[in-house]
């Protein structure tokens, strides 16, 4: 589902921020991707949504070379990708449905699908009863939920989820990656999770990647932060 | 395939951008009050300026060569001036006034005690038959007054002289040097209303971005911003086009009380207003429109 070949990006400042970076990750996966502040993991996401191209090397997610799409082209390529922030990045003036709904509208889905499919994704994130609320109303770990709600309501392949739990309290945070491993597991969706939070990992044990110095140093399928890291 | 999405959303295109207008309260305001008060003063000015352009050329129109005929001439070769001048380049008018005529005028014109004087001329006039003449452009005036001069039997040709030309480009400066104090104040005044709007935007740059996020393509999340910025013009001309209608109908009966001679003319309040009007509704929804297009624009590059 993606994959990194060679992958270098050096930012116009001159940062080099990834090195040399391969990577493979089969759909259906759920990876965490770990690592110090300022490793390149930011980048590396960002690289998947075209929101950087890389300098050098070859991004494919979902079978396409990620640098090579026009840029006019960009906006139908994110329609296949769920991002989730650890700022939640909700529309501040439009309510709990209409945030959902909006991803839905820019693909000009029917009226009536969008209704049907935002309710259901709102019982999924168990927002159902919060549909009118505006995103100030509620709290962060709410907020979050929202967010996954927009993310895959147009049921994308791949949904990354960049510190999805940095803002939110311990138990809350448990409740969005169990939320994120159900989406995971019931929908098929690949799920990429950037984080910081050591017990998380260490309590879902998933596939866990970490990235020091621009490029993969560990990748290991038994999970957990106790290789040696930090 | 985005512009077919495009004019099928554009209900929904609407809708979102009042919404956005009445979510963003304080924004939108402030947008509309700049419209309000920079479409008020172009109103005014315009008012002002074509008043001027229209007096000034009521003016330049007034303006009329007299031509004395000579005294001795007889009535055929009188009459072959007359189609002479009216042959010349750039005459509009020529009016004929016999001797008796012209006498009727001096007596009309005269004093009382004069009256009784000039009437004994009736017997034997010592005027002879004149010519008015108009002309369509002001500043040839001199050139026709000369051509005038060297037909056959004229004795006299007034028009005023170097005074009248002064005059006449006096009142071509007014009218340019007006033109242009309009035309820069209203290119001063869109820019500001294009920056008010741009402020706004900005304002909601994040908003944007989220949309990119999600996977709205560039015309999906400028359009709701144009057509904001069409509405944000039309309520921001309402206003000015409400001051106008009073303001001018109630100015216009008062100059014309006070200063209304043959050319004082000022501009009739219909359709003058309408046509103002029209004119602060395009301007208003253009510079929403423009604005907000470009202002959106910085926020769309990859």
């Amino acid at each position: 589902m993606i994959k990194l070949e060679g992958v270098t990006k050096v930012y116009k400042t001159g940062v080099r921020a990834l090195n040399d970076m391969n990577l493979n990750i089969d759909a259906g996966e759920f990876v965490y991707v770990i690592g110090p502040t300022g490793a390149g993991k930011s980048t590396f996401i960002k690289l998947l949504y075209r929101e950087e191209k890389a300098t050098s090397g070859k991004v494919l997610v979902d079978g396409r070379d990620v640098s090579k799409i026009r840029n006019s082209k960009v906006p139908y390529f994110r329609r296949k990708i769920g991002v989730v922030f650890q700022n939640y990045r909700l529309l501040p003036r439009k309510t709990v449905f209409e945030n959902v709904a909006f991803a839905l509208q820019v693909t000009d889905t029917p009226r009536r699908k969008i209704r049907n499919r935002v309710r259901k994704v709102l019982q999924l994130v168990g927002l159902e009863d919060k549909a009118n609320a505006f995103p100030h109303e509620l709290s962060g770990g709410q907020q979050q939920r929202v967010a996954i709600a927009r993310a895959i309501v147009n049921s994308p392949k791949v949904l990354i989820a960049d510190e999805p739990t940095g803002n939110l309290d311990p138990d809350t945070s448990e409740g969005i990656i169990e939320l994120l491993q159900r989406i995971n597991e019931v929908n098929g969706t690949t799920v990429l999770v950037v984080t910081h939070d050591k017990i998380i990992v260490q309590k879902y044990k998933k596939r866990t990647i970490l990235i020091e110095d621009g490029c993969v140093t560990s990748d290991t399928s038994l999970g957990g932060y106790d290789n040696g890291i930090n | 395939m985005e512009l077919i999405s495009s004019i099928r959303n554009f209900p929904n295109h609407c809708k979102t951008a009042l919404q956005n207008i009445w979510r963003n309260g304080v924004m939108s305001i402030s947008s509309i009050f700049a419209v309000t008060i920079t479409l008020t003063l172009i109103g005014v000015l315009c008012v002002i300026a074509i008043n001027i352009n229209d007096i000034t050329l009521s003016i330049e129109q007034s303006l009329t060569i007299y031509v004395k005929v000579n005294r001795d001439a007889n009535e055929a070769q009188s009459k072959q001036i007359g189609q002479e001048i009216e042959k010349l380049a750039n005459v509009k008018n020529v009016k004929y006034s016999s001797k008796e005529e012209e006498l009727n005028k001096l007596i009309e014109s005269a004093s009382s005690k004069n009256k009784e004087l000039f009437e004994n001329y009736r017997k034997d006039n010592p005027l002879g038959d004149a010519y008015e003449v108009e002309v369509k452009d002001a500043k040839q005036i001199t050139k026709v007054a000369h051509d005038i001069e060297n037909i056959a039997n004229v004795s006299e040709v007034t028009y005023g002289g170097e005074s009248t030309k002064d005059m006449v480009s006096m009142l071509e400066n007014i009218r340019n040097g007006g033109a242009i104090f309009v035309l820069a104040l209203i290119g001063v005044v869109l820019f500001m209303i294009a920056n008010t709007i741009k402020m706004a935007i900005t304002s909601r740059s994040t908003e944007i971005a989220i949309m990119r996020m999600v996977g709205a393509s560039n015309w999906y999340i400028r359009l709701p911003f144009m057509i904001e910025g069409i509405f944000i013009g039309l309520f921001g001309s309402i206003v000015p086009i409400i001051a106008l209608y009073y303001g001018y109908s109630f100015a216009y009966v008062q100059f014309q009380r006070i200063l209304s001679t043959s050319i004082m003319v000022f501009e009739k309040p219909f359709p003058f207003i309408w046509n103002l009007s029209g004119l602060l509704v395009a301007l208003g929804c253009g510079v929403g429109l423009i604005g907000s297009f470009f202002s959106v624009r910085k926020f769309l590059k990859f």
